[in-house]
């Protein structure tokens, strides 16, 4: 029974989510991309108006937050 | 199934893509990013080479600079070839450049279909996989990062070729591997491609053991058997790294600014200790301070905002949406071998590639070298792609082979299906601005699975594949023609004419920078001005890749002041000690005799010895010649060339020798196209 429980994807999805659950550090990776958004985005010399929206969006979302982009304008 | 039926399916896509693509596909937006360095690299290269010249030396920007891109920009491939064939039948650069990038992308999609079809044993099985290629996020990004596709097509090829041999050891499948490595060494650095090796035999060696001993022994026979096969193959292979060799060996002299080794995110003292005390590699926070996966992907915008994809970035990744819903009506499938390889692999790649947000890499850095030379992790987001791919058209087949009998069975299976759809339905709302189409493909998706499994229809595989394929592209054809759209912003034409480089004694004294929309965003002028064949102020700006010795005035003179200086190409002096007098132009004791951008040859006529000094920047590999005689070359007012002429009538000479000269590069590409005419032939007669 137990073999053909573990004989399934879904233990092994469950296995490898939680194996990047544990090894990543997401919040670095948000702050990562939140640096790399802003670079392209908000770098002073061009604003891009259509994408800038769901950028922003995103970055507060994810904790980043006005403070940290008003530095890193 | 009819052969002109067969061609039409493979076909059909090809054109809706290209369709969807029309912008860019016919020159109106212009390649943007890293694609647009690639494409001034391949025009700088291409034109001097219809001139008649490899060229080896950028003149017009950073005071002067080697031409290091030569070696990473998959000029030497055979397809790379069609830029000037095109050019010479009457077609842009531009144009030609893009012609080059799809085709390259298409034959990658082929490959990838041959791959599937080698793996799963199934023509309807590939032909998804061909779909889901052309149709993720490969196709889109190409405009503006082509180096995924450099270096994922040759690795392609070489797992295509390694199944092949597993299956079949013979002499074609033997040369496709060579072929393909000989690409790879070619393309950009092959570190990319070494560390998805590594992942892999980790891997396969774990879980297929005794296919591996059995692979072993039969490459080890093959070796003996055809060693002289084997021989030819590796002096192959050295061929086609030489140019990559000759890079190497050029930066071991200490005579540049290495890309990346250096100064990419160092301060400018670190950079310049670092170049003045020729060290080497990168610092482990250099390599992920930027260019990570982390960086470049989120769950989010693989499903979100997706009609948001902007044109202004590099981070275009996404994947046809039927694909996750297959992974997700995968949950309850049996564990398969296959499964454990190719979801072990892209997790692998995707820790490696997070850089310091996982700690794998960290360990590799410090305890393989390989891992201390390549940044930009974010580039093993184009395997990831492919591997995504293969794993959800495994379950798909998994999917399919189920048949239930029983109507119980069958009832179970079915309230399986909607019960994972549902939980699709509320995965993928809990992310912004998931587009209609999205949820429409998973709606139909679900009436299709419920059909399949009740059997009403007795449908053949064909009309099956059918209607999976279109279920397959519904979601991304609306993403590409968004992504379109949103490009059209962007719309510019780039320098795309031939042109005849001419010596020009003056630097100009402010940037002639087009008004380009796409440099707006990453600040690659440089580029601009080698398509253009036209010189830069006398300005270094960034120093990657500028010579050590430009790079040291740079940091100890005021930037107005090398201006000043460096705007006259030539001066002459009496004596070093002396004022130097800038030449304006020709006058009758100094005239141009011959320039190339390797070379430049002078006419003197001098009532007394003079120095003469070019300002362009000195590097060892740079040769001086009077009347055809070597003498020796002066490094003069720190950075720059010079040469003592005795008075009288003579040919004064300057000129470009790095490591390997040009012939490196033109038996690069003899190389490469042997061994493509050589395994083309034994494939096809299958020896």
């Amino acid at each position: 029974m137990l073999q053909k429980i573990f004989a399934r994807n879904i233990v092994w999805w469950f296995f490898l989510s939680l194996l990047l659950t544990s090894t990543v550090n997401w919040r670095l990776c948000t702050i990562e991309r939140g640096k790399y958004l802003l670079g392209i985005f908000y770098n002073g010399n061009f604003q891009n108006s259509s994408d800038g929206t769901i950028y922003t969006d995103y970055l507060k979302t994810h904790g980043i937050t006005h403070e940290f982009i008003k530095e890193n304008i | 199934m009819p052969t002109m039926f067969r061609v039409l399916a493979f076909v059909s896509p090809c054109v809706l893509w290209l369709f969807l693509m029309r912008d860019f596909v016919f020159g109106a937006i212009p390649v943007n990013m890293d694609s647009n360095a690639i494409y001034g690299d391949a025009k700088y290269y291409f034109n001097n080479l219809l001139n008649g010249v490899v060229p080896l030396w950028e003149p017009f920007i950073s005071l002067g600079r080697h031409f290091y891109a030569i070696a990473i920009c998959n000029l030497f491939n055979p397809v790379a070839q069609l830029i000037p064939l095109l050019k010479l039948a009457g077609m842009n650069y531009a144009h030609a450049f893009v012609v080059y990038m799809i085709i390259y992308f298409l034959i990658g999609c082929i490959g990838f279909y041959f791959l599937a079809l080698e793996i799963f044993k199934d023509k309807h099985m590939a032909f998804l996989a061909y779909l889901a290629f052309m149709f993720s996020s490969l196709g889109a990004s190409m405009f503006t990062q082509f180096t995924f596709l450099e270096i994922l097509v040759p690795s392609i090829g070489f797992f295509l070729f390694l199944l092949r041999f597993a299956r079949v050891q013979n002499q074609g499948n033997f040369l496709g591997i060579i072929f393909s490595i000989m690409i790879l060494v070619t393309s950009y650095l092959p570190f990319y491609f070494v560390t998805v090796l590594l992942c892999f035999l980790v891997i396969f060696i774990f879980l297929y053991s005794k296919e591996t001993q059995l692979f072993a022994i039969n490459m080890y026979q093959f070796l003996l058997k055809h060693w002289r096969l084997a021989l030819l193959g590796v002096v192959g292979i050295l061929l086609a790294a030489a140019p990559l060799l000759a890079y190497k060996m050029l930066d071991s002299g200490g005579d540049l600014v290495a890309p990346g080794r250096h100064c990419q995110y160092s301060s400018a003292q670190e950079c310049y200790d670092r170049t003045m005390g020729r060290q080497g590699g990168m610092a482990y926070d250099e390599i992920t301070r930027s260019g990570t996966i982390g960086e470049r992907l989120d769950m989010q915008f693989l499903f979100g905002h997706l009609d948001k994809i902007s044109y202004g970035s590099d981070s275009c990744f996404f994947l046809p949406v039927l694909i996750f819903i297959l992974l997700g009506l995968s949950f309850f499938l049996q564990l398969k071998r296959l499964t454990i390889l190719l979801s072990g692999m892209i997790v692998l790649i995707g820790l490696i590639g997070s850089g310091n947000a996982a700690s794998l890499h960290g360990f590799l850095f410090h305890h393989i070298p390989l891992f201390g030379y390549f940044r930009n992790l974010f580039f093993f987001g184009a395997f990831l792609i492919p591997l995504v791919i293969l794993l959800g058209v495994f379950q798909l087949q998994m999917l399919l082979n189920i048949k239930p009998t029983e109507f119980s069975t069958k009832k179970g299976i079915i309230f399986g299906v909607i019960a994972l759809h549902a939980a699709m339905f509320f995965f993928l709302g809990h992310y912004k601005g998931v587009p209609i189409v999205s949820y429409l493909t998973l709606g139909i998706s679900v009436a299709v699975w419920i059909f399949y499994y009740l059997q009403c229809f007795q449908f053949s595989s064909n009309i099956w594949t059918s209607i999976f394929a279109i279920l397959l592209i519904l979601q991304p054809a609306w993403v590409l023609h968004a992504y379109t759209i949103n490009a059209r912003e962007f719309t510019s034409d780039l320098p795309s004419m031939h042109v005849k480089p001419v010596f020009n004694w003056i630097r100009p004294d402010k940037a002639a920078v087009s008004n380009l929309r796409i440099y707006q965003f990453v600040p690659y002028e440089d580029f601009w001005y080698d398509m253009n064949m036209t010189d830069a102020p006398a300005k270094v700006g960034f120093p990657q890749s500028a010579t050590r010795w430009t790079f040291d005035l740079a940091e100890h003179v005021p930037d107005n002041v090398i201006a000043n200086y460096a705007k006259y190409k030539i001066y002459l002096y009496d004596n070093l000690t002396s004022a130097g007098n800038p030449q304006s132009g020709p006058s009758e004791q100094l005239a141009i005799n011959y320039f190339d951008v390797n070379t430049l040859r002078l006419n003197v006529n001098f009532s007394k010895p003079q120095i003469v000094v070019y300002n362009d920047s000195y590097t060892t590999s740079w040769k001086a010649y009077v009347d055809a005689a070597s003498v020796p070359l002066l490094r003069v007012n720190q950075a720059f060339k010079g040469v003592q002429v005795p008075a009288g009538v003579h040919v004064v000479e300057f000129s470009y020798h790095p490591p390997g000269d040009t012939w490196v590069y033109i038996s690069a590409t003899l190389a490469l196209f042997i061994f493509l005419l050589w395994a083309g032939f034994m494939l096809y007669w299958r020896l």
